[in-house]
């Protein structure tokens, strides 16, 4: 069970991150100097919690971890149709953010 | 009748152990042998996989330098270091996993069991110092305390012999188990280490490339040599100088105007996408490899079982396809020091 938290939350924190670092020359050129500042520091969370991710025992699969992996995926879902359906990037960003605070939120609840 | 009183004990105590007479020492050292190849194949993954960490965070660094994008942060050099710190625990096992198969095959030719046995408590403290490091549950793996004592006394040297080592063999057996236990998750960690290593480092080239470093005249070498094309008098050098001349000034001009920039000539695009395809080819080798050691891991539980039971070894080595996948990483290390020569 711990095991299986750990790869979904790796998995997940995974996808934010790489989507992320793919999409991100894109969106940055289309900001402004304090959109792309914006924008690193997104990058530099979501990098932050991916390894966090990797390094940390992640075991604690209370209530609130379980509630915050049901968004984090429907975000992730979410992000990635965006970007298929070619969206605006102030919304992409928007749902970006979002899944890099949910992605920082839950490697800190689950770990022990 | 006297000498029949000290006969029989003898006849009775290889009787006991006749399990093991078929048992051949010659197939202890040929199990030695994989287990080595094996254990060796693993610890240089490991230590790939460390070094593609470092080389990971000092490509992000010159990411970070050229194209806008965020700097390494605290947070991630310490996250980095900490997984760092768990391959050098891992890599350990493998150290004693060798030094372990090493003394086995020593007790096919003498009486190394006293190596033997520490070799295994080396191997048992190593497996429990990573589950340790990881946060692995499972009890942990006790030490062996009586191998030594428990056999000899009475038995014809070459049966005592054949006993330590179905023992000995039995004992490496129930490590490797826990090993492949460990190994489950850890190939999928790797993967995915290489898949971020990767990246970055596609990216990290993709600049350097793209700041007009590497020489196009290299690559055309290559295809204009077998027909005979690739001489100074062919113009080769010179064409590369000048490409490479007009591109960079042409960047630098950019830089200090702030106005379109320079396209990348063909030539160098060209370098960017074979250099792409290499270094995939090149990790394609390294995770191929990652996911043989794990399945030898097993082979080799299945040769010990083999091997106590007397069966005699295949021919065939189960360490073949891991040695075929080093010899084309070897390759590719061949040909890059090649190449920079």
């Amino acid at each position: 069970m711990a095991a299986t938290l750990k790869t979904n939350i790796v998995q997940q924190a995974k996808m934010n991150y790489d989507t992320l670092d793919d999409q991100y020359d894109a969106l940055y050129s289309a900001q402004t100097t304090k959109g792309r500042d914006q924008l690193k520091a997104m990058l530099g969370a979501a990098r932050d919690a991916y390894w966090k991710a990797e390094r940390d025992d992640l075991r604690d699969d209370n209530l609130y971890v379980q509630q915050l992996m049901s968004e984090l995926k429907a975000t992730n879902e979410n992000v990635q149709s965006a970007i298929a359906a070619q969206k605006k990037a102030a919304q992409i960003i928007a749902l970006f953010a979002e899944a890099v605070k949910l992605v920082a939120a839950v490697v800190a609840l689950a770990a022990v | 009748m006297k000498r029949r009183k000290i006969f029989w004990p003898a006849l009775l105590l290889v009787v006991l152990n006749s399990g093991c007479s078929n048992i051949d020492p010659k197939d202890a050292v040929k199990l030695a042998g994989s287990g080595e190849s094996v254990a060796s194949a693993a610890n240089l993954s490991y230590q790939s996989s460390k070094d593609g960490l470092n080389k990971y965070l000092e490509a992000e660094a010159i990411s970070a330098a050229f194209l806008g994008r965020p700097d390494v942060g605290d947070t991630t050099v310490a996250s980095i270091m900490d997984i760092s710190r768990q391959l050098q625990t891992r890599k350990e096992v493998f150290n004693q996993l060798n030094a372990t198969y090493k003394s086995f095959g020593e007790l096919a030719s003498y009486d190394a069991a006293k190596e033997v046995e520490d070799k295994i408590n080396n191997l048992s403290g190593a497996l429990n110092e990573y589950a340790k490091a990881t946060g692995s549950t499972g009890g942990a793996i006790s030490s062996v305390t009586n191998f030594v004592v428990s056999k000899g006394g009475g038995l014809i040297a070459s049966e005592a012999q054949k006993d330590q080592l179905k023992e000995a063999s039995e004992l490496i057996r129930a490590r490797l188990l826990s090993l492949s236990t460990f190994l489950a998750n850890d190939v999928e960690r790797l993967k995915r280490y290489k898949s971020e290593e990767l990246k970055a480092k596609a990216r990290a080239t993709d600049i350097f490339i793209g700041e007009g470093l590497g020489d196009p005249a290299q690559m055309a070498a290559g295809y204009l040599a077998d027909a005979g094309l690739s001489s100074s008098a062919d113009g080769v050098g010179y064409w590369s100088t000048e490409v490479r001349k007009a591109y960079i000034a042409s960047l630098l001009k950019y830089r200090n105007s702030n106005g379109a920039k320079p396209t990348l000539p063909p030539a160098y695009d060209a370098m960017q996408k074979s250099a792409a395809i290499k270094l995939k080819w090149r990790m394609g080798a390294e995770l191929d490899l990652l996911g043989e050691i794990k399945s030898s891991v097993d082979k080799l539980v299945g040769q010990h079982v083999d091997f106590e039971a007397g069966t005699p070894l295949s021919a065939e080595s189960l360490t073949q396809s891991i040695i075929q996948r080093q010899e084309l990483l070897k390759g590719y290390e061949a040909a890059k020091v090649q190449s920079k020569s």
